[in-house]
């Protein structure tokens, strides 16, 4: 009886537990938010400009610019906006890439490799991570960068 | 509770999967991707491999290398005998085997129709004869003349390749290659374009397995990837490029299928083509005619154990043409060795899918699967 009375009498939950409980709960809640809710994987973060295996140009979506990283010899970058997009020119004395960058994509939107400009007109716009699109004969490449793609599908 | 979450938050932040992406023209023209889970250290001393054995690859193989086996032998003439390595010796051999397997459907000696017709890596000097028309943006090259595709078709022919080893070294000689046209020479060429990335990813697989990396998939280019398992150790979704897309319809994809522990290579005219007067020129060339191919099959896909073998069979497979390609895929060679495979063949307003492969769900409703039996 005495044992029954004294449960009876104390506090089920003294305020230092509820504490330690509420910051328990919030620890998980916050772990579970940072690796189980899905980053958005669609999101180009920057395109990259390739000549051979050197990044020559580079735009950031962050911060709505590009840069010219490295200019290869003989070779101008000229740059401009028109209709919201911003445009790259890789010009050589006999080649000519023309880059259109827009709000979420990229595309190449000119090139003189050859009339069939297979990088004009076979490839789709860079949409999201890894994505690219190839000029073989000018060795001009152009890669999507942005979150990592974890899905369980791959395509081929 | 306490526990519970010291054990939750291990169990969060211990998810190791890593994916690494190589975005460079260094090795064979192509990027190189891979998803791969295991710890971060493993994986960081597996990209390190992976590297050092790209390099050792394109020291051996690639034509553009100077002094690779492949870049000598190519500039050899006639008669002069190049010494090889004994990784080349071995990768010559399995070509040369699915050359005469696939009655030279599988061509490693179509290097210089690749570059007439415009696919070749290598920033073109050479214009075989044609000089460019018009101005500006609407200048182009014309298409081949036909002197230089015969030409260059008698060239195409693996069996004026000798393959020899002796006291434990090993040697390519041409016979009988030498070519005039106008006031240039040219002797046979070999490009193992059609195997290199194939022999890669099996190399780089391997090592991953070695070092206890063995769940994941490693894809090179848009064509080769060797697949283990997903993270939780079950299959992945392979789902198959729609090779018209935007002509048919606007599906990015025709077919799925569910894989694990398997290589996986697709040939196909939809990624490097361009058309002419409504006609499509692909990269994919029939050795035995000059021409790119033109035979209504527009990808195809082989299934087996060894990602350079499904590299040349998916080549092989879309020259073939169908009905080749269907007796090849029942052979005893491809049954005894759990090849399946498959690919799209247009018939009408349909787009056939002729496969041997199992469990494949076709997910376009322009597309309609024939199983081979």
């Amino acid at each position: 009886m005495k044992k029954i009375e004294k449960v009876n009498k104390s506090v089920f939950f003294k305020p230092l537990d509820i504490a330690f409980y509420a910051i328990i709960s919030i620890l998980i809640i916050v772990l579970l938010c940072v690796f189980l809710i899905p980053k958005n994987e669609n999101t180009l973060e920057k395109i990259e400009i390739y000549k051979g295996n050197e990044v020559i140009y580079t735009y950031d979506y962050n911060l709505l610019q590009g840069n010219i990283e490295k200019l290869p010899s003989e070779t101008l970058i000229e740059e401009y906006d028109e209709n919201n997009c911003h445009y790259v020119k890789i010009i050589t004395e006999e080649s000519y890439n023309l880059v259109e960058i827009g709000s979420n994509y990229a595309l190449m939107k000119d090139a003189n490799c050859s009339h069939y400009a297979p990088c004009v007109n076979n490839f789709s716009a860079i949409k999201k991570d890894g994505d690219i699109i190839v000029c073989m004969p000018h060795q001009i490449k152009i890669v999507g960068v942005g979150n990592k793609q974890n899905s369980n599908e791959v395509r081929i | 509770m306490t526990v519970l979450v010291l054990v939750m938050a291990f169990c969060l932040t211990s998810c190791s999967a890593k994916a690494i992406a190589y975005n460079n023209y260094d090795y064979f023209g192509s990027p190189l991707e891979a998803i791969v889970y295991g710890s971060s250290k493993n994986v960081e001393n597996w990209e390190k491999e992976t590297i050092t054995i790209l390099e050792n690859l394109k020291a051996e193989l690639d034509p553009s290398y100077i002094h690779s086996d492949i870049y000598n032998f190519n500039n050899a003439k006639d008669d002069e005998k190049v010494e090889i390595s004994a990784n080349t010796f071995m990768l010559i051999n399995q070509a040369k085997q699915i050359y005469d397997l696939t009655n030279g459907a599988y061509n490693p000696c179509v290097y210089y129709l690749v570059d007439l017709w415009g696919f070749s890596n290598v920033e073109r000097e050479n214009y075989y004869g044609r000089t460019w028309q018009g101005e500006g943006k609407e200048s182009y090259l014309p298409l081949p003349s036909e002197d230089y595709i015969k030409a260059f078709t008698e060239l195409a022919n693996f069996d004026k390749v000798e393959i020899a080893e002796n006291d434990g070294k090993f040697y390519l000689e041409k016979k009988n290659t030498l070519t005039t046209i106008g006031d240039n020479n040219y002797y046979l060429k070999v490009d193992l374009g059609g195997l290199i990335k194939g022999y890669a990813t099996d190399l780089i697989f391997e090592k991953a397995n070695e070092m206890g990396i063995n769940k994941g998939y490693l894809s090179y280019g848009t064509s080769s990837i060797i697949v283990a398992t997903n993270d939780k150790g079950q299959s992945f979704d392979l789902t198959l490029t729609n090779p018209r897309k935007n002509d048919i319809d606007t599906n990015i994809t025709f077919a799925k299928i569910p894989i694990k522990n398997i290589s996986v290579s697709t040939s196909g005219d939809y990624e490097r083509y361009y058309m002419v007067d409504g006609n499509r020129y692909s990269h994919l060339i029939d050795g035995s005619t000059g021409y790119p191919i033109n035979n209504n099959v527009f990808s195809a896909t082989i299934f087996c154990k060894n990602s350079r073998i499904a590299d040349m069979l998916s080549t092989a497979l879309i020259v073939m043409g169908k009905d080749r390609a269907i007796e090849f895929l029942k052979s005893d060679y491809c049954v005894n060795n759990d090849i399946t495979g498959l690919f799209t063949y247009k018939n009408e307003d349909k787009i056939e899918v002729y496969s041997t492969a199992n469990n494949i769900e076709i997910t376009n409703s322009n597309f309609e699967l024939e199983n081979i039996k």
